[in-house]
């Protein structure tokens, strides 16, 4: 495969080929962010779209030698989520996650699986209810395995402020998992 | 320090993020505190549930074929096409191969050995067998059952157990109705991490344009499961007399062994290693009707031991394959239908072979990827690249070659393992309970 280094430089000077083999190796790494930090696989699709318009538009404008390009990728992504999660509140006051809805049609399957998928998508939802700040930095973390160095600089935050965030992060996970924290229709 | 601030360090120190010093006062505190050990397995547990739960649920979506279009769009609104001409582009297929899966370790040693056996043009082969075979084409195939076992062996993970054994269980009614039942486990890759997950299992049916599956089972999983065992496998191709011999001339020290009687039909047997790679196969064909019997490949490496075991049998046997309805035509409680075109977005090969450019510059390596993108998106991939120019066709199976020897041997395992109503994980010799 061409190198990713070429492709960049292809693409900076306005080659569309580039940039389709660009968006071909990175689309799935931006769709499944995206999954995960709106919990709505529509969301996720616009998203997707979003990022890949503003990195066609940032090419001329894109430096090499400031960021990598899968971390400017990455902190780009972020900023298209927490922006489209801000218009969804606003239309939308509490927007159901279809995207965590695991055990929908589950009826057929068994019973330990149905459980198994029901811990996970209490622990979505769970995440889906952390704020903007919180929810990537767990993505970032737990679903890229990204050292806390390019957090830092995804995120555009001291290093030092990553630490606290993810450890803040699991615990509003635990006390969001945990039975008080039940809403008044019983759901978590 | 005190518990509280040994508290706060614990995520690092799991992150592996703590300085020297700092990680050496976290660990001779926590051997002398139980409270803070406690506090540790629930972090580390609620770290191994999240990874889990975001790659269970990354998994479950692909993008939508249609994004890039809507791109494409916005790039020509903006200014006029690039001076590069285009011959035919990735952009004419809805479908696009997908990278991520493709690249990450076993699937790919999947792909490469599936890839072994695909065979190029028989008409160039002057073999004896083969004009004998060649001649004897005439034998329709009409339909034939496949079984395709994967034993898998993990050498540096002992925790997932001696072996992974997987089996699928096909039957085919040519031209176009599929009966499949994948059995016991399913083995997925992300981010470079392979997730197998136990007790998976699902039945499907595609018959004519559509595709009937099992409520819970999802098109993208029938999918790269059709993909993986459709023509980039050694179950793959449709084991006619031509698949059968052609396959011969593939392989590098090629041997003849002797004869051997499988279930009763005496066959031919060769062994050898296929033209790229150190996959060592066998196959059996049979002696009087040519067709491919079975076929085993070999994958080894210092990670990992993959053996794939494709049987084919009861050719030309009667078999019906019937939608999962009832005798009113509804379809049976449990099951789904969706139209093949809109589950998996494939191109009829007819329709892109005729777009083939045979001048075609092949160490340029989009056009490689293109060629690839399109083996993936049509509705006969072996079709699609018997039809490529010969060096085509080599480049091709040097870049999936690249792709092994750059991807394997930096997978991780995770390991999902559900029983008795408990599911353990198994992540780099970690394991967790999660009930």
């Amino acid at each position: 495969m061409e190198d990713t280094h070429k492709l960049i430089r292809r693409w900076q000077r306005g080659d569309s080929q580039a940039f389709e083999l660009l968006f071909l190796k990175y689309e799935g790494l931006v769709f499944r962010s995206a999954v995960l930090m709106t919990g709505n696989r529509q969301q996720a699709e616009d998203v997707l779209q979003d990022v890949f318009t503003s990195v066609w538009d940032a090419r001329g404008s894109y430096n090499p030698k400031k960021a990598k390009f899968i971390t400017w990728l990455h902190r780009i992504t972020v900023n298209r989520c927490i922006d489209n999660h801000r218009r969804q509140k606003l239309r939308q006051p509490c927007p159901e996650s279809d995207a965590f809805e695991m055990v929908a049609d589950s009826d057929d399957l068994p019973e330990e699986e149905v459980i198994n998928k029901l811990e996970c998508q209490r622990l979505l939802q769970a995440v889906s209810r952390l704020d903007d700040r919180h929810r990537p930095a767990l993505v970032l973390r737990y679903f890229h395995d990204l050292p806390y160095r390019d957090i830092a600089e995804i995120l555009d935050i001291p290093l030092g402020t990553v630490k606290p965030r993810i450890h803040n992060a699991l615990g509003l996970l635990r006390q969001e998992l945990s039975p008080l924290a039940l809403d008044n229709e019983g759901r978590f | 320090m005190e518990c509280k601030d040994i508290h706060d360090l614990l995520t690092p120190y799991l992150d592996g993020e703590l300085g020297e010093e700092e990680r050496q006062i976290v660990e001779a505190h926590l051997e002398g505190c139980r409270r803070c050990r406690e506090a540790l397995a629930t972090t580390a547990g609620l770290q191994q549930d999240l990874r889990l739960a975001f790659s269970l649920e990354a998994d479950r979506y692909s993008p939508s074929p249609q994004a890039w279009h809507g791109i494409r769009q916005y790039i020509a609104n903006q200014e006029p096409p690039a001076a590069t001409t285009k011959k035919r582009g990735l952009s004419l297929f809805p479908f696009r191969f997908n990278w991520k899966a493709g690249l990450a370790g076993a699937l790919v040693v999947a792909i490469v050995v599936g890839l072994a056996a695909t065979v190029p043009p028989l008409l160039k082969h002057e073999n004896t067998v083969l004009a004998k075979a060649a001649a004897a084409a005439s034998a329709e195939l009409e339909s034939y059952r496949v079984s395709r076992t994967t034993i898998s062996e993990f050498l540096d993970k002992p925790e997932i157990g001696p072996t992974i054994t997987n089996r699928e269980d096909w039957e085919i009614v040519l031209p176009n109705s599929v009966h499949a039942i994948q059995d016991h486990y399913y083995f997925s890759t992300s981010q470079g991490v392979a997730t197998i997950v136990y007790d998976y299992s699902f039945e499907f049916y595609a018959i004519g344009e559509n595709l009937y599956f099992q409520a819970g089972s999802r098109p993208d999983k029938i999918e790269s499961l059709m993909n993986g065992t459709n023509i980039f496998s050694s179950s793959g191709g449709t084991p006619t007399i031509e698949y059968g011999l052609g396959i011969l001339q593939f392989i590098f020290e090629l041997e003849q062994l002797p004869n051997e009687t499988l279930d009763g039909v005496e066959c031919l047997h060769y062994s050898g290693v296929p033209r790229f790679g150190n996959i060592p196969c066998e196959i059996w064909i049979g002696k009087n009707d040519y067709f491919i019997r079975q076929v085993i490949n070999r994958y080894e490496d210092d990670r990992l031991i993959q053996t794939f075991i494709t049987k084919y049998y009861d050719f030309n046997e009667d078999i019906d394959i019937q939608p999962p309805v009832d005798s009113s035509g509804s379809l049976l409680s449990g099951w789904e239908t969706e139209s093949i075109e809109s589950a998996f977005f494939l191109v009829p090969v007819y329709d892109t072979i005729a777009d083939i450019d045979e001048n075609a510059d092949w160490s340029n390596p989009d056009v490689v990827l293109e060629a690839l993108a399109m083996i993936g998106s049509v509705t006969e991939p072996y079709t699609y690249y018997q039809a490529l120019p010969e060096e085509g066709q080599q480049a091709i199976m040097d870049f999936l070659k690249s792709v092994m020897a750059g991807s394997v041997g930096e997978i991780k395992i995770t390991t999902t393992i559900i029983s008795d109503g408990k599911t353990t994980v198994i992540s780099d010799g970690q394991t967790t309970i999660i009930k």
